[in-house]
């Protein structure tokens, strides 16, 4: 679905869209898949790296990966 | 009841900003929609986390404001500078809305509002993130 003022478009993705964005910002900040992303940070992997500028972008967007 | 969430909203991957030299801002958020009473109801949406990174033109972060509160450390409001010496800091602050971040951005950093009523528009919907 997509809304459109005259400034501001808004898009509603689909479950596979989503996902998909999810995958490409894990590939983009931490050179990993989405996947492998919520592997680890379920696992609890990420000590250390938790606080990073990288991850806390990518664990925002959590819900478009699950 | 819709299904209320979590949900996530990413505002434009990273928006660029009118300034020279230039800015982008990328936002990031998640939210629920919760039952509401009263002109805002049956229900509204609720903001439940945040992430606004505002990056120089070469694509380096230069502040970012966050709010994580289900995050695996620090739950509570904070800013963090991309100083070398206090990169890892959480500078606590209450909940801040975009609106104050945009104000910031064309106030204090010189960014071009697209709006010549900008302010008034960001007081009135600022207005409604207080109550």
């Amino acid at each position: 679905m997509t809304t459109k003022t005259s400034i501001v478009r808004s898009r509603r993705l689909t479950s596979r869209e989503a996902r998909q964005l999810f995958d490409r910002e894990a590939r983009r900040h931490l050179k990993m898949s989405g996947t492998e992303f919520l592997r680890r940070w379920e696992a609890g992997k990420f000590d250390g790296q938790a606080d990073t500028s990288a991850v806390r972008r990518v664990a925002m967007l959590l819900p478009f990966g699950r | 009841m819709p299904n209320a969430g979590p949900y996530a909203l990413v505002v434009g991957g990273k928006c660029s900003l009118m300034r020279d030299p230039s800015l982008a801002l990328d936002i990031r958020m998640q939210y629920r929609i919760v039952e509401a009473s009263g002109d805002r109801g049956p229900y509204k949406v609720t903001i439940t986390a945040y992430m606004y990174i505002v990056d120089d033109h070469r694509g380096r972060e230069v502040f970012s404001y966050h709010w994580q509160p289900d995050g695996p450390k620090v739950k509570f409001p904070h800013l963090h500078v991309e100083h070398p010496a206090f990169k890892k800091a959480h500078f606590p602050t209450r909940r801040i809305s975009l609106e104050e971040v945009l104000t910031l951005l064309i106030a204090d950093f010189g960014v071009q509002p697209l709006k010549s009523d900008w302010e008034r528009v960001l007081t009135g919907t600022q207005q409604k993130f207080a109550t």
